[in-house]
């Protein structure tokens, strides 16, 4: 990244002077000098310029990637579960542990777009779309998991509480079946609350598609069919503001409800260092850690690409870092906790349990995970570190590992059962396929992700607008008394251009 | 060697002349029609002979014809009597005593050279192959040596002392010279085993023998000549490399924990409940209402203290419930099926001298079983009489129930077991034989686990109904507790309080394997009491 360089804030706030919300106790996002219709154009223009050839080519990589996934799966079906390495006593490896990845990936999506809403952070509106779409593909991706990872996935439906001649129920009292209604629910509220806020967005695109092509005859059909007649009258935008809100309501319990469910599949059971009662907020402050991470690391990607800094700015950047900060030092805390707990428990298990993860054989990955999640993001409570990209990327790597790595220390925690440590204990070592499945999932995500990119709006467009200085109803006039102003501007007359 | 290879008919398929261990003639009678035309070892010997009519049948028919005062009634009359009765009365011979001559046994052990400081081999038979005769058996290969617990594999067992002075370690491949000729073997360290000796296990690396047992192992047979047949010495070399070993227990002692109770005669003198001390019942309320179990009420008691840890149990489950062997590198990955499994415990401080205990687990039938809990399709649920079912077309498969086992009972089919993969897919001829027609024939995906022999309590409640009464103890035997040789398993009816069960039950040394969970298990231990002759020691 040859423009890494980096505007310091006093220089933009500097311009801000001219705008008034400084006033409302609020800084500019966004470069005061831009128009709304260079905002229009920029966002606009990747799925309305020729395909570079930089999408054909990562394209055509991740759809390649995600013929891994098509491969992994066939050999998976023909031949058994068995072509992984779990093992017994090692019933659940990469496959759970990947759900659990993917469900945490999709986090920071709804966690942006849902509960920074309702907390009116305008920041949000650069890089909520991209975060929701991240969402929608990850637990896509992780939907994958639990479907395969059954011996007989062919039965699969036995767990949906389907009518049916046996007049047999799935069994409600199994975290399992919380996680499929938990998972769906999770799914349909992030797709619709998507679907929602991209309405206005794709009339834009709609009525910009004009000319007698056929390519841009089929972009008008088929934005102005998903746009669902969207004219931007008041009228429209009021049921569009109620819609948003009471989605933005529902989902947020859902960031919290989802990861908390799915971490009910360990803490509900018996086994030493799974029945643990803090899994539940420790696993949401992972997923909120490691979907910000997903979403930065995309963010930058495409943020240098497309050319869109005047978009996401670094100050977007610094206040993820500072989430980044706050919910790894939750999940340090967590780390700490559990040890604290293992010991004054008193009991033999757990507490061999935790020992044993940081010094038996998976110490290498107890102390990396510790140094990505714990260690490293305390470099943001400097704010040169939380405003320098390579900070960022420097980042990226490691907590890929994350999730990957709980999941191993669930390996050695099944491993170590309370009958002698051996007896059963067995390692897991993840065999092509296992590998192969996962590596896919990313072929599949970033497939998704790219055609995203390539034929809707990938930042927020109507939302953005309603946070330049010129869409607040007072833009030009200057010095105003903040107590004038008890409601916010966001949203308000914004046009769909 | 020979060109020309003969059908040998199984003893199952073919007629044949026996005798008791007190002399009583009895009948070898088939129970099958030869399956591929194969002739019975009398039926080559009376061809050979020239017999014009060589069928088993009139041969056996013949054998009893010429006994002295057989069929005098009429032989047909008393064939038939045979037949039913399966043994010619008033045939056994009077006992006759054989002198035992102890300085030949001493002069014999004499005559095994001692070693000065090389290593002395030990051959010993295998505890599974005896000499090799059962190396084509997959059951027996894939059964866990009772000390090792390692599968498909024999290993030269050393002393941990005289291992750490070769600088092997377990799997490490070692040379076993004596006068030219030389094995090179696995090592493995065995608490236990004196120093400077080396323990071979006889009868692995056949060269024909099958498709299962064919270069499975090493031969030690090389080293054994006429001239020492129990001992020899040996000198050692490390040979570098190493040799993959799949075990199914790789870890030796319990860590102080309360697993397989045990305590010496005095501790027990002392303090007859000491097992159950060791493993309390948890002071917790349950969660829910006890089910109350009217009629019967399925338990299981093993007696620690009677188990040898001999593996019968293991094979009696195996062949009755239809268990497939998976091969030494699924064994590997932990992938074995055995519903029965034996945990073996090293005990005491001194590794030279160590005490050995043996647990034979398999499900404990939990009564509040945390498997049953996580299933989400409900696969696994509680029968009336208290048994932890599994409802096989209903699994679909998603192992939490074995996560969720804290004792580890549940097996996996990972992949198709029973099928030839290479092949068409279709479980051969013999292997449908070879089926219990009681029992289900898992497929791919599916999760099982010990049942208590749910097909033996069904089949006896049908025969009693039959029979007009009720199900009385002893009536039910699960292949396990029948095949024990030291009667150390008992099942029966823990609403009867006369059943062995139920008598079992109330013993002093009575306990619950991690009671401290709140699983309730049905199956349950009775703490083992050692009490070695003192004389034997050391």
């Amino acid at each position: 990244m040859s423009d890494v360089h980096f505007t310091p804030v006093e220089e933009e706030l500097a311009h801000g002077a001219e705008a008034p919300i400084e006033y409302l106790g609020e800084r500019n996002l966004l470069p005061p000098t831009i128009t709304m219709r260079e905002l229009t154009d920029t966002i606009c223009a990747p799925t309305e310029n020729k395909t570079p050839r930089a999408w054909w080519i990562a394209f055509g990589l991740a759809v390649s990637v995600a013929g891994i996934l098509g491969a992994s799966v066939a050999w998976l079906l023909f031949k058994g579960v068995g072509v992984w390495g779990n093992n017994s006593p090692v019933g659940w490896a990469w496959d759970i542990t990947n759900f659990v990845w993917w469900i945490g990936i999709g986090h920071a999506g709804t966690l942006i777009s849902a509960i920074l809403f309702l907390f009116r952070q305008k920041w949000r509106t650069s890089i909520n779309r991209f975060a929701e779409a991240m969402t929608i593909f990850a637990v896509m991706c992780a939907g994958i998991f639990p479907g395969l990872h059954t011996g007989r996935p062919w039965f699969d439906y036995y767990m949906f509480p389907l009518p049916n001649q046996m007049v047999l129920w799935p069994q409600f009292k199994s975290p399992l079946m919380w996680d499929i209604f938990a998972v769906s629910t999770y799914f349909t509220v992030s797709a619709l609350f998507w679907f929602i806020g991209l309405i206005p967005d794709l009339a834009t695109l709609r009525d910009r598609s004009t000319g007698n092509a056929l390519p841009q005859k089929i972009r008008r059909f088929a934005y102005g069919f998903f746009s669902v007649g969207w004219r931007g009258s008041n009228r429209h935008w009021q049921h569009y503001e109620r819609a948003y809100l009471i989605l933005a309501g529902l989902s947020t319990p859902l960031v919290l409800s989802v990861h908390s469910i799915v971490s009910f599949d360990f803490a509900t059971s018996v086994e030493p260092g799974w029945h643990t009662t803090i899994f539940p907020p420790y696993f949401v402050a992972g997923a909120v850690f490691s979907g910000f991470a997903m979403v930065l690391t995309l963010m930058l990607i495409c943020r240098a690409v497309f050319g869109m800094k005047d978009v996401v700015t670094m100050k977007h950047l610094e206040l993820m870092n500072k989430i980044m900060l706050t919910t790894g030092s939750l999940v340090g805390y967590a780390y700490a906790m559990e040890f604290f707990v293992a010991y004054y428990s008193g009991n033999q298990y757990e507490r061999y349990v935790f020992l044993n993860r940081a010094t038996g054989p998976y110490a290498w990955a107890y102390w990396s995970m510790i140094a990505c999640n714990v260690i490293f993001p305390q470099v943001f409570w400097f704010k040169r570190m939380r405003t320098s990209i390579p900070a960022d990327v420097r980042r990226l790597h490691p907590y890929q590992h994350r999730h990957v790595v709980r999941a191993l220390r669930h390996h050695r925690d099944d491993a170590a059962p309370r009958l002698s440590p051996g007896v059963v204990g067995l390692l897991f070592s993840p065999t092509m396929w296992d590998m192969g499945i996962y590596i896919g999932t990313f072929g599949l995500f970033f497939s998704l992700f790219l055609l995203f990119l390539r034929w809707l709006p990938m930042i927020a467009l109507a939302e953005v607008k309603a946070t330049l200085p010129n869409a607040h109803p007072h833009a030009g006039h200057a010095r105003h008394d903040a107590d004038d102003h008890g409601h916010d501007g966001s949203a308000a007359a914004v046009p769909a251009e | 060697m020979t060109k020309w290879h003969v059908p040998r008919g199984h003893e199952l398929e073919s007629w044949g002349d026996l005798r008791g261990l007190d002399g009583t003639i009895s009948i070898q009678q088939p129970l099958i029609s030869p399956m591929f035309g194969g002739r019975s070892d009398v039926e080559v010997l009376a061809q050979l002979a020239g017999e014009r009519n060589w069928r088993g049948y009139y041969l056996v028919r013949q054998t009893l014809r010429a006994l002295p005062n057989f069929g005098t009634v009429g032989f047909e009359a008393e064939w038939r009597r045979v037949l039913h009765r399966g043994f010619v009365p008033g045939t056994a011979e009077s006992p006759r005593l054989l002198p035992v001559e102890g300085s030949r046994i001493g002069a014999a052990l004499g005559a095994a050279p001692a070693a000065a400081d090389g290593f002395e081999a030990v051959f010993l038979a295998d505890p599974k192959l005896l000499d090799g005769r059962h190396a084509n058996n997959a059951w027996l290969l894939e059964l866990p040596d009772p000390m090792t617990r390692i599968t498909w594999d024999n290993v030269a067992l050393l002393a941990p002392k005289s291992a750490e002075q070769l600088g092997v370690r377990d799997g490490d491949l070692i040379r076993v010279t004596r006068e030219g000729a030389t094995v090179e073997l696995p090592a493995w360290r065995l608490p236990g085993q004196p120093e400077k000796s080396v323990g071979l296990l006889m009868g692995w690396g056949r060269k024909h023998t099958g498709r299962y047992g064919r270069d499975v192992g090493f031969d030690v047979f090389p080293l054994r000549r006429s001239d020492a047949l129990h001992a020899a010495p040996v000198e050692i070399q490390k040979a570098g490399g190493k040799h993959p070993i799949s075990q199914t227990q790789d870890h030796n002692s319990m860590e102080g924990r309360p697993i397989a109770i045990d305590a010496t005669l005095e501790e027990y003198k002392a303090n007859p409940t000491f097992a159950i001390q060791r493993s309390p019942m948890p002071r917790a309320l349950p969660l829910w209402r006890e089910v109350e179990y009217v009629g019967h009420k399925w338990g299981l008691v093993i007696d620690l203290s009677a188990c040898t840890g001999c593996n019968t149990c293991v094979i009696a489950c195996q062949s009755e419930n239809n268990i497939p062997t998976v091969g030494k590198e699924m064994v590997a990955r932990g992938r074995e099926m055995h519903w029965l499994r034996i945990d073996r415990y090293f005990v005491g401080e001194d590794e030279n001298q160590p005490e050995v205990s043996f647990q034979p687990l398999g499900c404990q039938q939990c009564e509040e079983a945390p498997c049953e809990n996580v299933c989400p399709v409900e696969a696994t649920a509680h029968s009336p009489e208290g048994l932890n079912d599994m409802a096989y077309n209903r699994c679909i498969g998603t192992r939490y129930c074995a996560n969720n086992c804290p004792y580890k009972a549940r097996r996996f089919n990972y992949l198709n077991w029973h099928t030839n993969h290479e092949a068409s897919g279709e479980v051969p001829e013999t292997k449908r034989l070879q089926f219990n027609p009681n029992v289900t024939v898992r497929m791919r995906g599916v999760m099982e686990k010990c049942t208590y022999c749910v097909q033996r309590i069904e089949m006896a409640r049908i025969a009693t109904k039959v029979a007009g009464r009720g199900l009385r103890d002893g009536d039910i035997n699960p292949a396990c507790a029948q095949a024990c040789p030291a009667q150390a398993i008992v099942f029966g009816d823990l609403n009867d309080a006369a059943s062995r069960v139920s008598r079992a039950n109330q013993i002093s040394r009575h306990y619950k394997l991690l009671a401290e969970v709140g699983a309730q298990p049905r199956t349950t231990f009775l703490g083992k009491v050692r009490n070695p002759n003192p004389e034997m020691s050391a």
